[in-house]
């Protein structure tokens, strides 16, 4: 005599030719996960890592980049990348949408990791002057609406331009204190701008921070906002394009006997 | 062979030990390794001083001098010019805060432009942060160039950082410690939106990941995969995201009413008084003599100051050759870093004072281990072969008379 299960019915529905796993090779189905999610752990923590420091660099290191303009636009669409790619894989082989919360939270550990240990406890420097920003509320909502819509356009449209969207005024809860005015010998500063002059960096004199050079200043002071739209539009573009390179990362190639 | 591989690795363990014991701080920070033509034909620093040497935390010091941008002719065709550049210090981080600095009296928390041949002054003061032996230098940072590093002096701080105090009144009237200002706050809404995440990804770690998961997704059954709670779940994060997003900024607007951008201005300096006058010089031949350490130069110096004049200095790259014939070592030379100071590393061919209006071709010789210990003997192995650096005069009522000296450099080598 046989029972049908659950998973078996459904097989017969969709007419497919799914076979349901053992209880024992579910155990050690279960097993494996946790050495996946081990390795995943530890090799996506220092490939994104060095992707970011290679690419936001000094946008997201230092609290006196953390500017109106390139900060706003740089850090989400260099922080997205990851996030695309890991959603494909996650989402279009196992259906799992957690890929871009997974991404910024494995990020932003590795960064205190970095910047307390290394930039603090060995160098010295404030920790005000290191706090990284952090991409959860994008990345939250890039998961939340790719499980709601099941569709990576979508997600691309809606979850990638809240990515960039959201990026700026869910880190000005924090951020906004440091650009409180202060006067230093006759000259006006944010407190961010003095925290970032008074700790000596050989390396990053202070020209090379000088970065608001354009003409956004002139949207009724409010660049901000317009920096962070255009965010949002790069965000669903790059999105897609590490969409797809997750997909190229994650579908295995055979070569065919007459291929050899 | 077993016997051969245990001895191998015992030496080799046994020498990562003695290694780890013998190790020692690094305090420098690679000034040597700077090319020599960067040294010697970008800045001339001079008159260098550190007002106190021995601090406690929360003590300040001050350092002081004046730095000569070698004119058009000598300064390097391979760095860019000073269109854009800033005062700041070489030192082992922030050990040591900056509260101020000035050039030329012109506050420098930025960069300005600066003037090929012009002189200017320049103060740094620093407040001991961290207790320890520090080495400090003044430094220009030129975009596009890089730092010019000028002459280190050691400086020793004790006591505790626990004991430092680092606090400012902003322009809304809040008293605020700058080591701490905002630390708590910045942790805070780390752990409120890191807790949310992980909330999130637990709901679906508690789920099995990949290996069932991946089945039914090959099998076309993927959408079964999804429950109405995990839409519940995800309908509430996003609504969370959206809703604290909003929170946040609204709290912070209204705790941080008044806020600017970062600034991004530059400064303009003021000429000061040249500090290049009174002297001629020609330049006919300088030669490089490798195993003895020696620059030699054949110059043509004429007087056009009012009173006569002697040789006492040649200096370079932060390194001074003094004359001793000439007698120059007054305070500030006397404080000045010994391990850059060649007291009697200058040879003049005639010591006998040059009048006023007379040209007199002298030979000089400039000889020190600082040229091979400072590693400026490699400028011999530059791509163009040029020096450069400034000669002291000093007149008889002891007025310093400043010029340029600069131009090919032939290397003279053993047996030549």
């Amino acid at each position: 005599m046989t029972t049908t299960t659950t998973a078996q019915a459904e097989v017969a529905a969709a007419g497919t030719t799914y076979v349901p796993l053992s209880p024992g090779a579910e155990r050690i189905g279960r097993a494996l996960d946790w050495v996946i999610v081990a390795a995943t752990v530890l090799v996506l923590t220092g490939a994104f890592h060095l992707h970011f420091m290679l690419t936001a660099g000094d946008w997201d290191f230092w609290l006196d980049w953390k500017d109106r303009e390139y900060w706003i636009v740089l850090s989400p669409v260099m922080a997205i990348t990851f996030c695309g790619a890991v959603h494909y894989i996650l989402w279009q082989h196992f259906r799992l949408p957690f890929g871009a919360t997974l991404c910024v939270t494995l990020l932003v550990v590795a960064e205190w990791i970095v910047r307390y240990v290394g930039w603090h406890g060995w160098s010295h420097y404030p920790i005000n002057l290191l706090t990284p920003a952090y991409f959860y509320p994008g990345a939250l909502a890039l998961d939340a609406i790719l499980l709601l819509s099941g569709s990576w356009v979508v997600a691309g449209i809606l979850g990638g331009s809240l990515f960039g969207f959201l990026f700026f005024p869910g880190n000005w809860a924090w951020l906004a204190a440091y650009h409180v005015p202060v006067e230093v010998n006759g000259i006006v500063m944010t407190l961010a701008d003095y925290i970032g002059y008074e700790n000596i960096r050989t390396g990053t004199p202070e020209y090379i921070r000088i970065i608001e050079r354009g003409t956004l200043r002139t949207f009724g002071q409010h660049s901000a906002p317009v920096s962070a739209a255009f965010a949002a539009f790069l965000c669903t573009l790059v999105y897609w394009m590490w969409w797809f390179i997750g997909k190229w990362f994650s579908n295995v190639k055979y070569i065919t006997s007459k291929g050899l | 062979m077993k016997n051969l591989f245990n001895r191998l690795f015992t030496i080799i363990s046994a020498s990562a030990v003695l290694a780890g014991f013998a190790a020692q701080p690094a305090f420098a920070h690679g000034e040597k390794a700077q090319e020599p033509f960067l040294r010697m034909r970008t800045v001339q620093w001079i008159d260098v001083a550190v007002t106190k040497t021995n601090l406690a935390v929360n003590d300040e010091t001050v350092i002081t001098g004046k730095v000569h941008f070698m004119t058009n002719e000598h300064w390097p065709h391979s760095a860019a010019k000073p269109e854009l550049a800033f005062l700041n210090v070489s030192a082992a981080g922030p050990v040591m805060v900056r509260k101020a600095s000035f050039v030329n009296g012109v506050n420098m928390v930025n960069s300005a432009k600066f003037d090929l041949g012009a002189d200017y002054a320049f103060e740094i003061r620093l407040k001991a942060s961290w207790p320890g032996k520090w080495h400090v230098h003044p430094m220009i940072n030129v975009k596009d160039a890089g730092p010019l590093v000028g002459p280190g002096t050691w400086v020793e701080v004790t006591g505790s950082h626990a004991d430092f105090k680092d606090e400012m009144k902003t322009l809304t009237g809040e008293t605020v410690n700058l080591e701490t200002y905002g630390t708590e706050n910045n942790v805070k809404w780390h752990v409120i939106w890191g807790l949310i995440a992980v909330a999130w990804l637990l709901w679906w770690l508690a789920k099995p990941l990949f290996h069932s998961r991946y089945a039914k997704v090959k099998a076309e059954l993927g959408d079964t995969l999804i429950t109405g709670g995990d839409r519940m779940v995800s309908a509430v994060v996003l609504v969370v995201a959206l809703g604290l997003t909003y929170y946040g900024y609204s709290a912070a607007e209204a705790r941080y009413p008044v806020t600017l951008p970062l600034q991004s201005a530059t400064a303009t300096i003021p000429h000061s008084p040249s500090l290049v006058e009174g002297v001629k010089l020609v330049l006919d031949r300088a030669t490089y003599r490798v195993p003895g350490r020696a620059m030699e130069m054949d110059v043509s110096i004429t007087n056009t100051s009012s009173k006569p004049f002697r040789v006492g200095e040649f200096n370079t790259a932060g390194v001074r050759f003094l004359n001793p014939e000439v007698g120059v070592m007054d305070e500030l030379t006397k404080q000045y870093p010994s391990y850059l100071l060649a007291e009697k590393g200058l040879t003049v061919s005639d010591n006998t004072p040059i009048q006023p209006g007379e040209t007199r071709k002298l030979h000089l010789v400039a000889q020190d281990a600082a040229w091979e210990v400072e590693r400026l003997s490699s400028l011999i192995y530059d791509p163009d072969s040029r020096f450069g650096g400034v000669l002291y005069m000093y007149d008889t009522d002891g007025k310093r008379l400043i010029t340029e000296v600069g131009g090919t450099l032939v290397p003279t080598f053993a047996g030549t």
